[in-house]
């Protein structure tokens, strides 16, 4: 009796959460934060749904370190709920908000944890792999992103924001601080660029999508 | 081989970051979920701390809260109020006769305020006509 009854309210619960989650699917960024700011859990609950993922994907990218990234996109959610009115719609999208908090989070730290001078004589090599390598080994993908590293710095940022990270080309270029025309040229450069990059081994990453 | 690349379409680049998207965020995998119920639970591990738009009430000074009550106009008028106006009227008024005889008693002349007195003087030496 008692198992049947835990049943239903696990029924129940998962019932409440999905109609929640339907609610929420229409319902903005910027409006979820105003809800967190009246201390909505659900509201947060919505946000870390839909972006969690996409931001620790971008601060593994950032750190090059999965532990790190995770460290800093939590404390960046928990910033988001102990004090929500520091985000300001009227100044920006909630996602480029967030994206800077993230990556800022992520600089800083890696910053702080410079590493320090080896002491006299220590001259052991870090056999280490670096982020790169890592991508480049463990991904199928490995043709596609070293093409991509091999391209300059802003063709290289703004095909990874609006391919990797999902943005908007508005949100791209409002995070690059660039305005939509120059940064669709920048795609259509950046593309051209990576086709060239890609030709050679083509049919390898065709390959690897089936 | 220049045509290989010229083939290669923006939907065909899409698909093949979308891949590497969909492999970078591992929305399925167990540690992206306990990532995320991490994440959710922030809520019960950390409290709000957003501040409130009432102002910061200000005390008056001991001299204000003195006038106040002194002229409080729920009090204005009441036999307490017009009492306590009263005795207030009668130190003040004492205090003034005070200081006014103690005045009297030690009177100063004109030239002990006028601090230009001694800039212009003359020697009447000076002009005397039999030198």
């Amino acid at each position: 009796m008692a198992y049947h009854l835990q049943r239903r309210n696990k029924a129940l619960v998962t019932e409440v959460k999905s109609r929640v989650h339907d609610s929420q699917q229409n319902t903005s960024d910027e409006t979820l934060v105003a809800q967190v700011c009246k201390g909505d859990r659900l509201a947060f609950s919505g946000l870390v749904d839909r972006h969690g993922l996409r931001f620790r994907a971008i601060a593994v990218r950032t750190c090059g370190d999965l532990t790190m990234a995770e460290e800093m996109v939590q404390e960046a959610f928990i910033k988001l709920w102990t004090r929500p009115d520091r985000f300001d719609a009227d100044k920006a999208k909630f996602t480029t908000w967030f994206h800077r908090v993230v990556v800022n989070r992520c600089l800083d730290e890696l910053r702080r944890r410079k590493p320090e001078a080896l002491p006299d004589g220590f001259d052991e090599v870090d056999h280490r792999p670096v982020a790169d390598e890592v991508l480049e080994t463990d991904s199928d993908n490995a043709i596609l992103m070293a093409a991509l590293s091999r391209l300059p710095e802003r063709q290289r940022r703004a095909l990874t924001l609006s391919y990797l990270d999902g943005y908007s080309n508005q949100e791209a270029a409002e995070i690059m601080e660039l305005n939509i025309k120059a940064l669709e040229s920048l795609l259509v450069r950046a593309r051209t660029k990576m086709r060239e990059e890609l030709r050679a081994d083509k049919a390898d990453l065709l390959a690897g999508l089936v | 081989m220049a045509e290989d690349y010229k083939n290669l379409t923006d939907a065909e680049l899409a698909a093949a970051f979308a891949a590497v998207q969909k492999k970078e965020r591992g929305a399925a995998t167990p540690e992206a979920q306990s990532f995320l119920n991490a994440l959710t639970s922030v809520p019960d591990r950390h409290a709000q701390a957003i501040p409130t738009l009432n102002p910061v009430p200000v005390r008056p000074s001991s001299f204000g809260s003195f006038f106040n009550a002194l002229f409080d106009p729920a009090t204005l008028l009441s036999a307490r109020g017009l009492v306590s106006q009263g005795a207030f009227a009668a130190v003040l008024l004492v205090t003034g006769m005070v200081a006014g005889l103690e005045a009297a008693e030690d009177p100063q002349v004109f030239d002990d305020f006028d601090v230009s007195a001694g800039l212009f003087g003359s020697e009447d030496d000076n002009y005397a006509l039999d030198g």
